[in-house]
């Protein structure tokens, strides 16, 4: 038996311990905003916070997820209030298609909470998700005017 | 302004010559329940007839002569809220074949257009799902310009697949198969057609139903309607100061009917066409609601992951399930004999040879198929690899073999012979696969009573096809919604992966929901085609191309393009090996390579004249001259637009000082005219030390006129990221018979450290009817980028991938 908490939700799991946590997320937990993607932890679209960082959940078997905090794009938001990140999103019109961008709005969450202005440089060297739409012009703005969100609501 | 009758059998203008297919709708109003409209049946049968409407899609604004119409309406009274649906005309659906359908649909395939609510909030249905192009918010625009809606009050829901049969004699749409066609709207999404197909539809439905809503506030007030004005869903009557919001007049409005005329309005007055829109739908995106195929679930379904056979053409000869039905979980173990029929063809039913494992979860059906052992019938090209298919394709050119000539202007012979300059080079570009971000999925409900599918798909009549076929089912018994697509870029037109979830869910009389790995899709796309091309332009004495020859191998298609109707000999040569590889629509088909051989060809020309490359593109197509377009997606391509985007693009871009860019900096220019939109990029790169850096993309375009501005900027920012990611690194290899890459490992696609940071997009204005963008940007961008390589380095890029060839 493994537990965790999904979204500070206490869970347990005593399936097959192999079992990705993707896979648990999104056909156990019913949370499908976590995507699939590759399964080899290249695309990033179903990257999670695991412990505080983001992690791509393709890779991550459930029997590394024992005591271990996960948070997922559903948990994001602070009830009705989008997390600055979400909010930046739509404020610069980044989605397309959509379906890489939990996984972007995961990622750039985890590198706001490490590195609150980060530079051009800091994007480059760690949002490395993949979007075939090309929506990265978006993307790219949208991580600065989420750290500026960040700083006002701070303020 | 346009005058629209609604009379009963008025017959207010004739055809138009010109003007694009006949598309006929009607229009229906009901008063409908709750917060989600579902009529039932009963009140479905309450629907009364009015009218109907035929209408001929113009291809301007400007619609003077361009359509008849008699309209359509029906009304029905469920309460709470108004429901407007429009229909494709001549609608067709008999009373058996509609009340058959409703016995297994739910009311939803009313298809739904617009819903007022008595909080006097509006829901617009979008008939085209939405897979990034931006439909799903301009789509819905175009309703809301003419009902003067508030739209930042107004959301957007998915319409499902209506099909009707077609009557006899009656002209259906391309989309028509086997005597169906869609009822309501044209609801596929393909050769970015969505918007221009559509205007004019959409525009006349929310013209209607403000016409109603004006009318019922004028009886309720006792004012001439002259006195009434709407504005964000409210009517004024500013004489007296007073207003009613559209929900306070919904019954009225239904009680009414349609004999009087209604106006379009004159676009000079558009509020909402034209502005910039934020994307519908993204706050349900950016907390992961699950609104994708690979989302969907039917209560009681089982899992299925299919080994297919990775051998082109190949089919599974035998099988050792024995590990596999160990796993647990795993419930069956199948066989699925290859089916294949091309796209568009007879057929909608393909399968891949491919043997299936069938499991409770998604997990066990995946580690059962691991387990699996499959001895594979490696087809008739097991041999195939990527060395064996160029030089089979070089071949054919070297010895003029097996070509076909698909378009001869003039005497391209005579031209070459008595021209002061021959320029001749090869181009190769290699073989993209789609790698939609959203792995393929469907969730399919055979039983009898059932017949349902859900999945993303570019065209959700196909799906209806295909389960008829596989079923024996009529196909207007078939429940189809379509999710958001993960993307489509074409990869979602043909129905493979919809027709092993409806194969197998008919096999086992329950839902069964099947899901791709990506190692399926890279490995089993349909490709773009890669290729070899040579060209040659004969140049007079006076630096005018009087001759171009392309002979085009392995790609072939889409060559009606520029410079066709411009230099007077003109031949462009088909060579297609065959080989075992799938091949498909990839963004901007054919014109994404095309754009690319002759924009860097034209380069090199103008380049061995000592010229400026934008000088000869503009002695090229000025004066202007509007040349009927050959080719699929346009009517007419006029070289004066094309020539605007460049001129705009070149002053936006400081073109001219071009030359004082300092040493490593290139700048480039290109332009393509693609399915009637026109855009051209100059590109701004760096290369120091054989390391490329894209510094700049700024593009124009002319789509007509722009419908959400921010969402066209938002094609276009795409189109030329997705563009210069195929042309870095993007290719396919085949060996033994099969794709040797699997997975991004080694299909390596860019990401945002790659991105070109600085994007400018300048729209054109334009009166023009509005013209598609999902694919305008594509072609231009990476012939663009490679010029500006040339112009940084001397080097001339003649194949994709760029790869490493600038370290070399």
């Amino acid at each position: 038996m493994v537990k965790f908490t999904i979204n500070q939700k206490e869970m347990s799991f005593d399936g097959d311990p192999e079992t990705p946590l993707l896979w648990y997320l999104r056909e156990e937990a019913g949370l499908k905003g976590t995507k699939f993607g590759c399964g080899i932890a290249q695309c990033g679209a179903c990257t999670v916070h695991f412990n505080g960082r983001a992690f791509r959940s393709c890779i991550l078997p459930m029997s590394a997820v024992d005591g271990a905090d996960i948070l997922t794009i559903e948990g994001l938001a602070d009830g009705d209030e989008l997390h600055p990140v979400q909010q930046a999103w739509i404020e610069e019109d980044a989605p397309q298609c959509g379906y890489c961008q939990a996984g972007q709005i995961m990622a750039t969450a985890d590198l706001l909470s490490r590195n609150p202005v980060p530079s051009d440089e800091d994007i480059d060297a760690n949002i490395t998700n993949l979007c075939r739409c090309g929506s990265y012009y978006r993307i790219r703005k949208a991580i600065h005017r989420a750290a500026e969100i960040k700083r006002e609501r701070e303020a | 302004m346009q005058g629209v009758s609604t009379a009963f059998g008025a017959l207010l203008m004739s055809r138009g010559a010109g003007g694009g297919a006949v598309r006929s709708f009607a229009l229906s109003c009901c008063l409908s329940g709750a917060d989600r409209s579902r009529p039932t049946d009963a009140l479905r049968q309450k629907l009364i007839l009015i009218g109907y409407a035929t209408f001929q899609m113009g291809e301007r604004d400007d619609m003077t002569g361009s359509y008849d119409r008699r309209n359509f309406l029906k009304i029905g009274m469920v309460g709470g809220s108004l429901t407007a649906t429009l229909t494709l005309a001549g609608c067709g659906r008999t009373e058996s074949a509609a009340s058959r359908s409703a016995a297994t649909l739910t009311g939803e395939q009313l298809s739904v257009f617009v819903r007022i609510n008595s909080d006097n909030s509006i829901v617009i249905g979008a008939p085209t799902m939405e897979m990034g192009q931006g439909t799903f918010t301009s789509m819905p625009m175009m309703i809301a310009e003419e009902l003067d809606a508030d739209w930042s009050r107004t959301t957007v829901e998915l319409m499902p697949l209506g099909l009707k049969k077609l009557k006899p004699g009656e002209e259906g749409s391309d989309a028509a198969k086997n005597g169906y066609d869609y009822a309501y709207a044209y609801q596929g999404a393909g050769g970015s057609q969505s918007v221009r197909r559509n205007y004019m539809t959409l525009r006349e439905a929310g013209a209607v139903v403000r016409s109603r809503l004006v009318r019922a506030a004028a009886s309720r007030l006792g004012v001439p309607l002259s006195a009434l004005r709407t504005q964000d869903s409210y009517v004024f009557h500013d004489a007296e100061d007073r207003s009613i919001p559209y929900g306070d007049l919904i019954e009225d409005a239904a009680a009414l009917s349609d004999d009087v005329a209604v106006t379009l309005k004159n676009p000079a007055d558009f509020k909402i066409i034209g502005s910039s829109s934020p994307i519908k739908g993204a706050r349900e995106i950016v907390t992961g609601e699950p609104v994708f195929g690979i989302d969907q679930e039917i209560p009681g379904m089982v899992h299925a992951v299919l080994a297919r056979c990775p051998y082109f053409e190949g089919t599974p000869v035998s099988f050792d399930a024995t590990a596999a039905r160990d796993v647990p979980g795993v419930i069956d173990v199948i066989q699925i004999d290859r089916k294949w029929s091309e796209p568009g063809g007879d057929s909608e039913v393909m399968l891949h040879g491919a043997v299936a494992v069938v499991a409770e979860s998604l997990w066990a059906a995946i580690k059962g198929r691991r387990a699996l052992t499959v001895e594979w019938d490696q087809g008739e090209f097991a041999e195939d690899s990527t060395e064996s298919i160029n030089a089979k394709l070089q071949s054919m050119l070297d010895n003029d073999e097996g070509g076909s000539e698909v378009r001869v202007d003039g005497d391209v012979t005579a031209a070459l012979s008595a021209a002061e300059t021959v320029i001749e080079a090869e181009y190769g570009f290699s073989v993209w696969t789609h790698a939609c971000m959203e792995p393929h999925s469907a969730v399919a409900d055979m039983r009898e009573d059932r017949r349902k599918v859900i999945a993303s798909h570019q065209f959700p009549e196909r799906i209806a096809h295909c389960v008829a076929e596989i079923t024996g089912c009529d196909p207007l018994d078939v429940a189809v919604e379509t999710a958001r697509l993960g993307g489509g870029f074409g990869r979602k037109f043909p129905p493979d992966y919809i027709s092993e979830a409806v194969w197998l869910s008919h096999e086992l009389k329950r839902p069964v929901k099947v899901t791709w790995m990506r190692e399926d899709d890279i490995r089993h796309d349909a490709y773009n085609r890669g290729g070899v091309s040579r060209l040659r332009a004969g140049v007079d004495g006076e630096g005018r191309i009087t001759a171009w020859d392309h002979a085009i191998g392995g790609h072939g298609f889409h060559i009606h393009v520029f410079p066709a109707g411009i230099v007077p000999n003109f031949r462009a040569r088909n060579y297609r090996p065959r080989n075992g590889m799938w091949f498909g629509a990839w963004r901007g088909p054919g014109h994404n390579t095309m754009g690319f051989m002759i924009q860097s060809f034209l380069d090199e020309t103008a380049t061995e004249l000592g010229v400026d490359p934008l000088d000869l593109r503009l002695q090229m197509l000025e004066p202007a001259q509007r040349i009927p377009y050959q080719g699929w997606g346009a009517e007419f391509y006029d070289t004066g637009r094309d020539a605007a985007v460049l001129k705009l693009v070149a002053d936006k871009a400081d073109w001219a000082g071009r030359d004082a860019l300092p040493d490593g900096y290139g700048r480039g220019i290109a332009s393509h005219f693609t399915f009637g939109s026109y855009c051209a990029h100059v590109v701004d790169v760096k290369v120091e030390d054989g390391a490329l850096e894209i510094l700049r993309v700024v593009s124009a375009i002319d789509c007509g006129r722009a419908v959400n501005r921010l969402g066209v900027m938002a094609q276009i920012e795409g189109g030329a990221m997705d563009g210069i990611s195929a042309a870095l690194h993007q290719a396919i290899h085949v060996q033994n018979g099969q794709v040797v890459e699997k997975n991004f490992d080694t299909y390596r696609m860019m990401r945002i450290d790659e991105a070109p940071k600085d994007i400018e997009v300048h729209i054109v204005e334009s009166e023009e009817h509005p013209t598609g963008t999902g694919e305008l940007s594509l072609p231009p961008v990476i012939p663009a980028l490679t010029n500006a390589i040339f112009h940084a380095t001397g080097k001339r890029i003649r194949n994709l991938p760029i790869a490493d060839q600038l370290r070399a």
